[in-house]
């Protein structure tokens, strides 16, 4: 009975986490969909913007900040490519587990590109930290005196280092389960 | 590969065939043709016994080692 019962649990884990990431699969292409249509915005109505958020500020913003927005959007862009490899490359594994092989060198494989993935989105999202920083600084002084505070968090973080390290240490785990499996399939 | 599975000869000399082999050592007939020809990697210490009881032999008498060097002289 308990063995059913565990059974049943880790089917549920297996569904929930399939839905999970197919839902968080279309949201990473919504969001790119939704980047690649800000680009030509900015390059049109881009003088309208700056016209408009120039405002709220001291002094008119230099076109500059439309450059940098622009090559913030493209680093946002390269995170989200980096998002679905990383999403695409855990279904796979997650297929695989689902068929009941998941010890194989492909899933080392895939193990270890998204450790790489994750390493480079945090260098990125280091960038992007550093882009905002320019962005504000070309901004200048507001007008009500207010400084302006940036929601959410940029740059290296220390669970994104440990998690890089967690695929790259997994990813020799499972080629070593890949190799102890070849030795499996080939003992009499 | 220097050690050699001699199961073919030992069938040959009890007049057994491989079909017959497997069900009494209950093991498939793909195992024990992976065997015969050469291309396991290892063998369990209870197919070993099995084969042995079955076919009434040594386990030196089904698996000897033969030196590359001495093969290429010889």
């Amino acid at each position: 009975m308990t063995n059913i019962a565990t059974k049943g649990e880790e089917d549920l884990v297996l569904k929930s986490a399939r839905l999970l990431l197919g839902f968080f699969r279309i949201a990473v292409i919504f969001a790119s969909v939704i980047l690649i249509l800000s680009l030509p915005i900015i390059a049109i109505f881009g003088q309208d913007i700056l016209a408009e958020v120039g405002e709220q500020f001291v002094n008119l913003p230099p076109t500059a900040v439309l450059w940098v927005s622009a090559g913030f959007v493209m680093v946002m862009l390269l995170i989200m490519l980096l998002s679905y490899f990383t999403i695409d490359r855990l279904r796979k594994i997650l297929a695989s587990v689902r068929e009941g092989d998941p010890f194989n060198r492909t899933n080392g494989l895939r193990l270890r590109g998204m450790g790489i993935a994750i390493f480079v989105i945090q260098i990125l999202s280091g960038l992007l930290g550093a882009l905002i920083g320019v962005i504000i600084s070309l901004l200048g002084e507001a007008k009500d005196g207010e400084q302006i505070t940036v929601a959410g968090e940029f740059g290296l973080s220390l669970s994104g280092i440990l998690l890089v390290l967690l695929l790259i240490i997994l990813a020799r785990v499972f080629d070593r389960g890949a190799d102890m499996r070849d030795e499996l399939d080939g003992t009499i | 590969m220097t050690v050699q599975v001699k199961l073919d000869d030992l069938l040959h000399d009890k007049r057994m065939t491989l079909t017959e082999l497997a069900e009494r050592v209950d093991i498939t007939i793909a195992n024990l043709s992976i065997l015969k020809t050469g291309k396991a990697k290892a063998i369990r210490f209870s197919t070993l016994e099995a084969i042995c009881r079955e076919l009434n032999c040594q386990p030196g008498d089904l698996l000897t080692f033969e030196d590359a060097e001495d093969e290429s002289t010889a």
